[in-house]
């Protein structure tokens, strides 16, 4: 991708949360046809129609597979299809599918559409499940690995090593939820939490607690995206606004958390490998952390959140928790980070936490968050990743090209 | 919560309660061959001496076939750990609160195990341990990791 080549032009979204009579294949349509609407186009205007997998969802994958979508949304002059996946960075990767069919020329328009409806599942499946997800069932699984377990031993040795204590960590997952009392589509909107109420809700695996662990859901998101070329056009007829892909940058560490790379394997410096992603990114872009607005980190879990804080020049690494539990990351603060308040508030839905938080990249650009809209929104920052943390992608988000 | 409960209030079977256990690949069997002897033995290349652990078809580093086991010390310090409490599958509740650890081996490689024949809350990172092998199964035996006495 060349800077400023692509462009996002509309997305669509639906509530999250526990809504077990709204299935996947519903939430599809309805995002799908939310994001054509929102991008000032029509459903015949789709060349192609990327889809992102379904955690543990085996029928609606089948038909994704086989090329359910476009004939059930009206896509009549669609040429393409496919699913793209990769763990929780699938939303990364869909994107530079999405490029590599626009480049080819074969179609100018790309709808991506991402669903998921955990609630069919119960508790002890999902559990079952994502400790797979994370975790070896060779290596690991046999001594009870849960993906929770994995990530309270990435805080243990993330706090030892880079001095930031619980209350820090607590403090991000008081900002998510700020932040997720602002969006409508929210699962948690309701009502803001205190540090004390996260150190005191019930222990999950220590150091962990349960608010400092995201919640799995229902809910789904698609988004438009074209050639810059295309998206002028589409926006001197009908006034959208564009957003535009500035730059990339990914990192590829491992699959088990054991074989982590050397960069990444002293957990209170992994920002150090998440590091080169990030400038690789800012680079193409031809800006720094100075000039984004908005930072929009995506680490399910909060200590996840302060690595990438570290990683992406909020401020000096390590001092990331300072940062957050001053209130600069919350509404209204100097650095706004994580406007949907992501996996932890916003509502986990497997692949799509990424989706979600890009779509809410795009919609603060556009200047369409509402209530959680940053002012004057320019330029940002958005990274996901996936599996047993084994991988990072950065991109650099801009309604303008600089 | 005892096994009783458990199966009472969740309607389960004994298969539901059965533990996952490690299903050798052909790369592997001889991991868990040295294990059930009680012995902790790392793939080692001949080639460019690396260490593959968890163990893969070839060498990782210069994919040599090249390749013997070697016996690992059986000493270890302790990474990182984590104490779970909840929201485990259903086969390890009766377990709770247990420990998941990352172990980094004297011969370099990290593994994923347990800490046991120690109190919770004596559980420190960088603290020395040795192996131990729980047969879990007349074909499985579990390497886990214990304080090494002073």
């Amino acid at each position: 991708m060349a800077k400023g080549e692509f462009a996002i032009m509309g997305t669509g979204e639906v509530p999250h949360g526990i809504f077990p009579e709204r299935s996947e294949f519903e939430i599809a349509y309805t995002v799908a046809r939310n994001a054509v609407k929102d991008a000032g186009i029509e459903m015949k205007d789709v060349g192609a129609v990327l889809t992102a997998a379904h955690i543990m969802g085996a029928e609606y994958n089948t038909e994704m597979f086989f090329g359910h979508l476009p004939e059930a949304i009206g896509a009549r002059n669609n040429r393409i299809y496919a699913t793209t996946v990769s763990g929780g960075g699938s939303s990364s990767s869909i994107v530079k599918t999405a490029e590599g069919i626009l480049e080819s020329g074969e179609a100018d328009t790309v709808l991506v559409v991402h669903a998921q409806r955990f609630s069919q599942f119960s508790a002890n499946e999902q559990i079952k499940y994502f400790a797979h997800a994370g975790s070896s069932p060779e290596w690991e699984v046999p001594y009870g690995m849960t993906y929770n377990g994995l990530a309270a031993m990435m805080a243990n040795a993330y706090m030892e090593h880079s001095g930031t204590t619980i209350e820090q960590i607590a403090a991000v997952s008081v900002a998510c939820r700020k932040w997720a009392c602002l969006q409508p589509n929210a699962m948690f909107n309701k009502k803001e939490i205190t540090i004390e109420d996260v150190l005191k809700s019930k222990m999950v695996a220590a150091p962990l607690t349960a608010l400092m662990c995201n919640v799995l859901c229902d809910g789904g998101s698609a988004y438009v995206m074209t050639t810059a070329e295309k998206a002028r056009q589409i926006a001197k007829k009908t006034g959208v606004k564009p957003v535009y892909l500035l730059g990339h940058g990914s990192r590829y560490s491992h699959r088990f958390i054991t074989s982590a790379v050397p960069s990444f394997a002293d957990m209170g410096t992994m920002y150090k490998f998440f590091m080169p992603a990030a400038n690789d990114a800012y680079e193409q872009a031809g800006l720094g952390p100075k000039d984004m607005d908005i930072f929009e980190l995506y680490g399910a879990y909060p200590h996840l959140d302060l690595l990438f804080m570290d990683a992406v020049g909020v401020c000096e690494p390590g001092k990331s928790g300072a940062l957050v539990e001053a209130g600069e990351t919350s509404p209204g603060g100097k650095y706004p980070t994580t406007t949907n308040g992501e996996a932890l508030s916003f509502g986990h839905t497997g692949t799509g936490v990424g989706f979600a938080l890009f779509v809410e990249s795009v919609r603060q650009l556009q200047g369409k968050a509402g209530k959680a809209q940053v002012p004057d929104a320019k330029f940002l920052i958005f990274n996901c990743g996936g599996g047993a943390y084994s991988d990072v992608h950065f991109t650099v988000l801009g309604n303008e090209v600089p | 919560m005892d096994v009783n409960t458990l199966k009472e209030k969740f309607k389960l079977t004994d298969e539901d309660l059965k533990k996952p256990l490690p299903v050798p690949t052909k790369w592997s069997k001889p991991f868990w061959e040295g294990t059930k002897q009680h012995k902790l033995l790392l793939k080692t290349c001949k080639d460019c001496g690396h260490i593959d652990h968890p163990p893969y078809l070839y060498c990782t580093e210069c994919q040599s076939d090249n390749s013997e086991w070697v016996q690992a010390s059986g000493r270890a310090t302790l990474y990182a750990f984590a104490i779970n409490e909840v929201g485990v599958p259903f086969p390890f509740m009766p377990d709770l609160p247990y420990v998941t650890a990352l172990v980094d081996l004297k011969e370099g490689p990290r593994m994923l195990s347990t800490i046991v024949e120690c109190d919770l809350k004596d559980i420190k990172n960088g603290m020395e341990l040795e192996v131990i092998f729980d047969d879990v199964s007349p074909e499985i035996s579990l390497p886990k990791w214990k304080p090494v006495k002073k």
